[in-house]
């Protein structure tokens, strides 16, 4: 029982740190720009994707997250320049320019890969069994743990200690304020975007193994990490960074009744959560 | 009139761009009633019998029905919902379940369209409850949006797990073809009959039109113009905009309700395929083309949609690809929507038949 307790504990911590982070990525666009961002699902899954070809060319495992981390960026940036930024203020056509992104670029990933199932990266060294006092745990869970807590951290010292996190923490506070002291704010959303589909890129890669690989891996993530989101909040870091782990580890233990039943469980809470508290754990704070 | 301006500016919504738009209250001449119907009526009724894409017609027809009682929601009083499939498909699930399960009967139709309508109400009550005006208007639609995604899970797992021996699981609702709908000891609907069926569906859809044209155009529609345009206002007139948006979501379940079953009787068959939101976003893809700020662009979007995905499925696999590049284009380029051009076509040629 305490075996069974620790493994889905572990699990469910592993997916909840990285739907953290991507939830961060969805949180602080909807913050900045108040566009609900679908198209993150996507991208999460292009850099999957990208790692996985990285890996079969090269075999090393840390240059596939760097490039999977790159390209998900840069297809960012693109999309935030092509075709979000007309439509910043308009939550409607947000909404629907982001869903159009994320329709076409899982049919290009489709198109590209194939619609089945891919057999993920799986470097051998971080595939062991270790044992934490006499519970075997699988090592490249600790691992997804780890470097999740790291982009995390490094995320957190980005937004609170650095010059462009003051900007960024500003602008989120009050757009026009920033730019009236002259520091154009949609350089500022353009590197925040750039910089959480890099994020999302990276839980990509990291995350395959334990996710699946396969097209619409980044929808089914997108629908838990709004949970998350609105759970913790929309807009705020903290909230997200709070709510992921929770609602990894309900639906790690729901999915031991029933698969199906794990969603409908997180959705239920989240129904529960916005009923009490509206405005999520920590609203309209960073 | 300095302070006048400020108090204004408190009071305008941030979100609310101008649309672009003919005057509110625009009253048709009854001659362009008479036209716009028979040409409807001809459409609903005639056309199926006389041609060979009888299923493509009766789908459009359908579609017509679900996007114009979508779009009230949707266009009308600007609420993005993604839970319209989930009405849909339990009326139509209901509908069917009880006819193959308990009686067949015509009776099983309203039953099923009052479920799939206490549905709406229950989703439209959770997700409107805490969207209140003081809430920021993104958040408002992320709300909807959530809670109907919500919705369209929860349905999935009823349908797929306790009710899989009734909804045929994955396999979806087969064999309803074979149970003829009893009227009368008499009478009876044969759902293989397609001329009986044909009949159905395009009086009923006529009809529910017709209602719905005279609702959007009675002060009740401008209502729900004004609650999109700017709800604090409209709050400041005496309405109350919480009750105002639940009846008008709750209408638009009861005919997207309707439409399920209008399908279920027009091919005997359902699947769970309906109740995810990747279904009901077909339906925000079609007002969008169509244009969501009039009554038949739904329509005229429909029609457009149909025929583009009948003919590009044929050709490619990558449909969803296509209706990406479709839709970010019209939104970028054709932000009124194709109907308004439609709409204004007769009156653009009959001006240049004057002139030649």
């Amino acid at each position: 029982m305490g075996l069974l307790i620790v493994t889905q504990l572990i699990s469910g911590l592993t997916s909840g740190v990285l739907l953290s982070l991507i939830a961060i990525g969805i949180a602080l666009t909807f913050g900045l720009l108040k566009v609900v961002n679908l198209s993150h699902a996507p991208i999460f899954t292009l850099g999957a994707y990208i790692g996985l070809a990285t890996y079969r060319l090269c075999g090393n495992f840390w240059i596939a997250i760097l490039l999977g981390a790159l390209i998900a960026g840069l297809v960012g940036v693109i999309f935030e320049r092509l075709c979000i930024s007309k439509v910043y203020d308009d939550p409607v056509l947000g909404f629907l320019v982001t869903f159009a992104l994320m329709m076409g670029l899982t049919q290009a990933i489709r198109m590209v890969w194939g619609p089945g199932n891919q057999l993920a990266p799986q470097p051998a060294y971080l595939m062991k069994v270790v044992y934490l006092g006499a519970i075997p745990v699988s090592s490249y869970r600790l691992f997804a743990i780890l470097a999740g807590l790291v982009i995390m951290g490094g995320m957190w010292l980005f937004i609170a200690k650095t010059n462009v996190g003051l900007i960024v923490r500003a602008t989120l506070d009050n757009k026009d304020m920033v730019n009236a002291f002259g520091i154009r704010s949609a350089s500022v959303l353009t590197i925040v975007f750039g910089l959480g589909s890099a994020i999302a890129g990276a839980c990509g890669v990291i995350g395959s193994p334990i996710f699946g690989l396969f097209p619409d891996v980044g929808g089914q993530m997108l629908v838990l990490c709004f949970v998350v989101v609105v759970m913790g909040g929309l807009g705020s870091i903290r909230g997200a960074m709070l709510a992921g782990p929770i609602i990894g580890i309900v639906t790690s233990f729901t999915a031991l009744i029933s698969a199906g039943l794990s969603n409908v469980v997180v959705f239920v809470l989240m129904a529960i959560i916005l009923l009490v508290k509206p405005m999520g754990f920590f609203g309209d704070k960073l | 009139m300095a302070g006048e301006t400020a108090g204004a500016a408190q009071l305008r919504e941030v979100e609310t761009p101008p649309v672009a738009e003919g005057p509110l209250f625009r009253r048709p001449s009854r001659i362009r009633y008479i036209v716009g119907y028979a040409i409807l009526a001809c459409l609903f009724l005639v056309l199926p019998f006389h041609t060979a894409y009888d299923t493509l017609v009766e789908d459009i027809i359908v579609w017509s029905l679900f996007a114009i009682g979508f779009n009230l929601a949707f266009g009308f009083t600007g609420m993005v919902s993604l839970g319209h499939g989930v009405f849909f498909g339990v009326a139509a699930f209901t509908t069917g379940i009880l006819a193959m399960f308990w009686t067949p009967s015509v009776i099983t139709i309203p039953i099923g369209v009052a479920v799939g309508t206490l549905t709406a109400f229950c989703v439209g009550y959770l997700s409107l409850k805490r969207a209140r005006v003081d809430v920021h208007k993104a958040l408002r639609i992320a709300y909807l949006v959530l809670i109907s995604i919500a919705a369209s899970y929860i349905t999935m797992y009823i349908f797929l797990n306790p009710l899989a021996k009734y909804s045929g699981g994955d396999m979806g609702l087969l064999g309803l073809v074979d149970y003829p709908l009893r009227l009368t000891s008499h009478l009876q609907l044969d759902l293989k009959a397609h001329n009986q069926t044909y009949i159905v569906v395009g009086v009923v859809a006529l009809l529910a039109i017709a209602l719905l044209q005279r609702i959007a155009n009675s002060p009740a529609g401008l209502v729900m113009r004004s609650i999109r345009e700017n709800e604090i206002r409209v709050g400041f007139l005496g309405y109350n905009t919480f009750r105002f948006k639940l009846l008008v979501y709750t209408l638009s379940g009861f005919v997207a309700s309707l439409a399920g079953c209008l399908y279920l009787l027009r091919s005997g068959f359902i699947s769970v395929d309906c109740f995810e939101f990747s279904f009901t976003s077909e339906l925000v893809v079609i007002c969008l083309l169509g244009g969501r700020n009039t009554f038949f662009g739904p329509m005229v979007g429909t029609i457009i949609f149909m025929i583009l995905k009948d003919v590009i499925s044929a050709y490619t696999n990558s449909w969803a690809l296509v209706l990406a590049i479709v839709l970010i284009l019209s939104v970028f380029y054709l932000p009124a929507g194709l109907g308004p051009t439609f709409a204004s076509l007769p009156a653009r040629l009959l001006k240049a038949c004057k002139k030649a």
